[in-house]
C-alpha cells in the first residue's frame, strides 16, 4: 500500500508534528530503512547515542517508535512514512530485522487474544435492579426537563438572550444527576447557540424540538420498534457496550474514508471519520476519542484511502455511527457509484426523516456536481440543473472551484436538509480531499 | 409555516396561540387531533405541532431548479503540469512560509514552461495578494485556470495584463518605480523619455525617487535633459547633481577636471606635484563638493582635491600624465599626499565603471568597497571578499547579502565558520532570507564548521540542521524542474 504525501500528512496529530515529520523525510536522516508488504521500518539518528527504531504496520497503519515522544504518530513515524511516499524505490531491504518481526508477531498475538477474551459472568438480578433504578431516575429527570422546556415556550424565546450561563448549566447538570448524559449534552447544545447571530431563534427551536422528540420517543417505550427504542436510549444517554456490539455481525465492505474532522475540547480530541461503503452504499461515522498525551487513538485511518473491514453499526433505524472490527487493510480509494443528482438525494433524506426525525448530517456521494454562483452564494448544480447551497463558511470553495474549472465532478458531501459541505472530489480519477 | 412556529415561540404561548389556519392543509388532521386533545396543556400542544412541522419541513426539501446559473468553464491549458516531485517541493516551501523558495519555485516552473496543478492555484494566488513581486510570475504559472479563477475573486484580480507603459501611466507609486527600474535596465532611453513626459506632473518625492532609479545605466544620452532641469527643491537638485557627476561629458565633471589639471601635475624625477591653491567657483560648491574636511589629518584643500579626484574618470590621468595605469598608480603611491588619493581613484573607477583601473587599484587595497566590487566578475569579487573577510567580516556578509547569485563554496565556508562563532548575530532568519545564495555543496561542510567553544556547539547544530532543511528544499525544486 502506498500512501500519498497528503494522506500521510493527514495522520499528523498537530501542525508541529507535520513540520517535524517533513524535516525527517530525507534519506540522509535514516541510518537504515526497509519495507515489505506488511511493514515499514527504519532507524533514525536522533540526539541520543542509539538511533530510534521506528516501525509501521502497513496493513493496520499502526506505529511504534523507541523515541520518548508522547505524540502519536511521532515525528519519526511521520518522517518514515513521508520518505516512503516520496522515494519508495530506495527501501530496498525487504527482510524485517528482529525488532520489527517480533513486534508484528506480538500484534498478531494480541488480536487472537482479544477475540478469545470471554465475557465476564454477570449477576443478572443485580444488573436488572440497577437498570430499573436508573430508568426511574431518568424519567424523573425528563419530567423536570419537560417542565423547564414548557416554561420557555410559555414565556417566549425573546427573553432567552438575557439568560446567564447558569440558566442552562443548572438544567444540564440536573440531567447528569438524572443519569441522562445524552440529554445533558443536548441542553448544553442550547447554551452554545450564539444568541446575537441572525436566525438564532430557528437554530434554537430546532434543537429544542430535537430534545422534545427524543423525550417523547423515549416515553413511548415498547410501542416503538426495538431499533428505534435502542437508538432513543442511546440519545438519552444509556451507554451501548462496544464489546457487545463488536460481537454483532456487521457489514463487510470496502469502505471509502471520505474525510476526517478533528475537534479538541478540554484536552480531549475527537476524530470523526466519514465512511461510505463501496458495495453497500452505506454511509458510516466512526468516532474516536483520546486525551492528548494520555492515550493513543485505537485506529489510524487515512482520509482519502479505503479500508477492507467489517463495520458494526450502533442500533438505529437509519444506521450511521459504527465501530470498525479489526483488523483492517488499507487500500487506495476507488471509484464508486454516487447518487445521480439532488432529487435522489432529497428523496433519500425524506425517507430517512420518515424513519427517524432526530438525526444528524451524513455523507453522500453525488455524481457530476458543478459549483456555481447565484444570489451572492455558492451552490452545487447537478446535471438536471437543480441547485443546492454550499454550507455557509465552507473554507475550501476556491480549491473546489479550481479543481472543477467549471466542469462537473463526482463529489462526496456531508450535510442534511438544505446545506451540504463538500468533503472531496474525484478529479481525473483520483480522489482529492477538500 | 415554520415562521409561524418561530413567531409564536418568540412571544410565548402565554401571549400568542397557534391557529389551525396558520398550518399547511396536509397537517390539518394531525393538528386538529392535537388541538382537540383537552388532556394536553397549551405548551404541550404547541411542542407537539412544532415537532410535526419540523419533520414535515425536513421531509419536504427539494433542490431549486435553476438553469440560469451557468458558469463559463475554464479554457483548456496550453502548457503541461509540473510533476509530483515539484508539488512536494512547493508544499515544503509553503509550509516553511519562505517566500524566496516559493519565488524560486515559481521561476523554475515558469522557465520550464510548466504550470501548477489546480489544487495549488488558490494558495499561490492568496500568497500573491500580499506579495506584489510574485504576482506576474504567479499568474503565469497558474495558467488559464488561474486566470479563470482570479476573475471570480476581487482580491486576485492583479493588473498583470497591463503593459509597462500602462503601468507607468496608471500604476501605483511602487509599481511605477518598478517599471522605471525595469526600463532603465533594458531600455534606458525609453525609460528617460517616459519620465520626461510625466515630469511636470510628478511631486517632489516622486521626482527624487525616480532620479535615484535613473542611476541605472546613466549615460551621455541623459545629459541634455538633466542639464536642462531647473529645480528648486534641494533634494531633487542633489539627485540631479549625483547623476551629472556620473557622466564624464557633463559640464560639472569637465569643470572638476579643469581644476585638477591645474592642481595635479608631474614634477621632476617622476614625482607628483600637487598645488592646493584651488580656484573654486560657486557651482563647484553647489554640486556637492564639501569644503570642510571630515578627516583630522587632511586639510580642507586636500579634502576638496580628494573629492575632485574621486569625481573624474581615472583614465583621464593617462593622457594627462602620458603614462600607463600602473605608472600613474605608482606616481600617486610614492607621494605623501598623493597616496591619500588612492581611495579617491578607486571611487572614481567605480563611479565611471572602469574595471581595468578598478582591478589594478584593488589588487593592493586593504579597504573593502562593497558598492564598487560588483563591477568585477564574480570570481574576482569572491577572491577579493575572501582576502578581506578576516578584517571586515560583517561588511563582507552585508555585501554577500545584497548579491543575488549563489555564493562560492570557499567564501561561504569561511562566512559560516565565522557565523558559527557569533551565533547571536546571524540567526535562522538570516538563512531563511538568503537560502537561494547558499551553495548546495555546503551541506557536506556544515559539520566541519562546528565552533570549538562548547557553548556555541548546540546552537550551531540546530542552525546547520535548519540550513540543511532549506537547501534540501532548494535542491528538491531544482531537481524537480531539471
Amino acid at each position: 500500500m502506498l500512501l500519498t504525501e497528503e494522506q500521510v500528512l493527514s495522520l499528523a496529530p498537530d501542525e508541529a508534528s507535520r513540520k517535524a515529520g517533513k524535516a525527517l523525510a530525507g534519506a540522509a536522516k535514516w541510518v537504515s530503512k526497509g519495507a515489505n508488504e506488511q511493514a515499514l521500518w527504519g532507524e533514525c539518528q536522533g540526539s541520543g547515542s542509539k538511533p530510534y527504531q521506528t516501525q509501521i504496520d502497513l496493513a493496520g497503519t499502526a506505529f511504534k517508535c523507541s523515541c520518548p515522544s508522547r505524540k502519536f504518530p511521532c515525528k519519526h513515524g511521520m518522517g518514515l512514512m513521508l520518505l516512503y511516499a516520496r522515494e519508495s524505490a530506495t527501501f530496498t531491504d525487504n527482510t524485517p530485522p528482529s525488532w520489527v518481526s517480533e513486534w508484528l508477531e506480538k500484534r498478531a498475538g494480541k488480536e487472537v487474544k482479544k477475540q478469545e477474551k470471554e465475557e465476564k459472568q454477570v449477576d443478572e438480578a443485580a444488573r436488572d435492579k440497577r437498570q430499573l433504578a436508573r430508568q426511574q431516575k431518568v424519567e424523573d429527570g425528563i419530567h423536570e426537563l419537560l417542565l423547564w422546556m414548557k416554561d420557555i415556550i410559555r414565556n417566549g424565546l425573546l427573553q432567552l438572550p438575557e439568560k446567564g450561563a447558569s440558566y442552562w448549566e443548572t438544567m444540564a447538570r440536573r440531567m447528569v444527576d438524572a443519569q441522562a448524559p445524552g440529554l445533558a449534552a443536548m441542553v448544553r447544545g442550547l447554551s452554545e447557540i450564539n444568541f446575537y447571530s441572525e436566525g438564532w431563534q430557528h437554530t434554537f427551536m430546532e434543537q429544542l424540538l430535537r430534545i422534545y422528540l427524543v423525550i417523547q420517543g423515549f416515553r413511548q417505550g415498547e410501542t416503538l420498534s426495538l431499533l428505534l427504542q435502542q437508538e432513543l436510549r442511546i440519545l438519552v444517554g444509556f451507554t451501548q457496550s462496544q464489546e457487545a456490539l463488536r460481537q454483532e455481525k456487521g457489514i463487510k465492505d470496502t469502505w471509502l474514508i471520505l474525510n476526517k474532522q478533528v475537534t479538541e475540547e478540554d484536552n480531549l480530541t475527537t476524530e470523526k471519520y466519514w465512511l461510505y461503503g463501496l458495495h453497500s452504499y452505506q454511509p458510516a461515522l466512526v468516532l474516536q476519542f483520546y486525551a492528548r498525551g494520555m492515550s493513543r487513538p485505537q485506529l489510524l485511518l487515512t482520509a482519502g484511502m479505503s479500508i477492507e473491514a467489517e463495520l458494526v453499526f450502533f442500533p438505529s433505524e437509519i444506521p450511521l455511527r459504527a465501530l470498525i472490527k479489526e483488523p483492517v487493510t488499507n487500500n487506495n480509494l476507488q471509484d464508486t457509484y454516487g447518487l445521480p443528482g439532488w432529487e435522489e438525494l432529497t428523496a433519500t433524506e425524506t425517507s430517512l426523516a420518515e424513519k427517524m426525525p432526530v438525526r444528524s448530517e451524513r455523507p453522500y456521494i453525488v455524481q457530476q456536481l458543478t459549483p456555481v454562483q447565484h444570489n451572492m452564494k455558492w451552490w452545487l448544480k447537478d446535471s438536471n440543473d437543480r441547485i443546492m447551497p454550499v454550507k455557509d463558511g465552507f473554507r475550501n470553495i476556491w480549491k473546489l472551484l479550481s479543481l472543477s474549472g467549471g466542469q462537473p465532478l463526482d463529489m462526496a458531501l456531508l450535510g442534511k436538509e438544505q446545506e451540504y459541505e463538500p468533503l472531496g472530489v474525484w478529479h481525473n480519477g483520483v480522489y482529492k480531499l477538500l | 409555516m415554520w415562521n409561524n412556529i418561530i413567531n409564536t415561540a418568540l412571544l410565548g404561548t402565554g401571549k400568542k396561540q397557534l391557529s389551525a389556519a396558520e398550518l399547511p392543509t396536509d397537517l390539518a388532521t394531525v393538528a386538529a387531533t392535537i388541538m382537540e386533545d383537552r388532556s394536553l396543556d397549551a405548551e404541550t400542544q404547541f411542542l407537539h405541532i412544532a415537532a410535526v412541522i419540523l419533520n414535515y419541513r425536513q421531509s419536504g426539501v427539494s433542490a431549486e431548479h435553476n438553469s440560469g446559473v451557468p458558469l463559463q468553464a475554464a479554457p483548456p491549458e496550453e502548457k503541461p503540469y509540473c510533476n509530483k516531485a515539484a508539488i512536494y517541493a512547493l508544499q515544503d516551501a509553503l509550509d516553511m512560509d519562505l517566500l524566496p523558495l516559493v519565488n524560486y519555485w515559481l521561476e523554475a516552473c515558469y522557465d520550464k514552461g510548466q504550470i501548477v496543478v489546480p489544487e495549488y492555484i488558490p494558495v499561490l494566488l492568496e500568497t500573491a495578494v500580499s506579495q506584489k513581486r510574485i504576482r506576474h510570475l504567479t499568474m503565469a504559472v497558474c495558467g488559464k485556470r488561474g486566470q479563470w479563477l482570479s476573475n471570480m475573486n476581487a482580491d486576485w484580480q492583479f493588473p498583470f495584463a497591463l503593459s509597462n507603459e500602462d503601468r507607468w501611466q496608471t500604476g501605483s507609486a511602487e509599481d511605477r518605480r518598478l517599471v522605471l527600474q525595469e526600463m532603465r535596465q533594458s531600455y534606458p532611453g525609453t525609460g528617460r523619455e517616459w519620465l520626461m513626459q510625466t515630469w511636470t506632473q510628478e511631486n517632489t518625492s516622486a521626482r527624487t525617487e525616480f532620479l535615484k532609479i535613473m542611476r541605472t545605466n546613466i549615460g551621455e544620452d541623459d545629459l541634455r535633459w538633466l542639464e536642462s532641469l531647473q529645480e528648486k527643491n534641494q533634494k531633487v537638485k542633489d539627485e540631479i547633481w549625483a547623476l551629472l557627476k556620473q557622466i564624464p561629458a557633463s559640464f560639472i565633471v569637465q569643470a572638476y577636471w579643469q581644476i585638477l589639471q591645474q592642481a595635479v601635475s608631474r614634477g621632476a624625477k617622476q614625482s607628483l606635484q600637487i598645488s592646493l591653491q584651488l580656484p573654486l567657483d560657486k557651482v563647484i560648491i553647489d554640486s556637492g563638493i564639501a569644503t570642510l574636511s571630515n578627516e583630522k589629518h587632511l586639510s580642507e584643500e586636500a579634502y576638496i582635491l580628494f573629492q575632485l579626484v574621486g569625481s573624474v574618470p581615472p583614465s583621464w590621468w593617462e593622457s594627462h600624465f602620458r603614462m600607463d595605469k600602473e605608472e600613474i598608480i605608482d606616481l600617486f603611491q610614492n607621494d605623501d599626499l598623493g597616496k591619500r588619493f588612492i581611495p579617491a581613484l578607486i571611487l572614481a573607477a567605480g563611479r565611471f565603471k572602469d574595471t581595468t583601473w578598478l582591478r589594478l587599484l584593488l589588487a593592493t587595497s586593504t579597504t573593502f568597497y562593497p558598492d564598487i566590487i560588483p563591477l568585477l566578475p564574480a570570481a574576482e569579487q569572491e577572491e577579493y571578499a575572501l582576502r578581506l573577510f578576516p578584517t571586515y567580516p560583517q561588511d563582507v556578509i552585508n555585501y554577500l547579502s545584497n548579491r543575488t547569485e549563489e555564493w562560492g563554496l570557499t567564501l561561504t565556508g569561511e562566512v559560516l565558520k565565522w557565523m558559527a562563532r557569533n551565533p547571536y548575530q546571524y540567526t535562522r532568519n538570516f538563512f531563511d532570507k538568503h537560502v537561494l545564495q547558499l551553495p548546495p555543496a555546503i551541506i557536506d561542510e556544515l559539520d566541519k564548521l562546528m565552533p570549538e567553544e562548547p557553548a556555541y556547539q548546540g546552537t550551531w547544530r540546530n542552525t546547520s540542521d535548519h540550513i540543511r532543511k532549506l537547501i534540501f528544499c532548494k535542491v528538491q525544486i531544482t531537481n524537480a524542474f531539471k
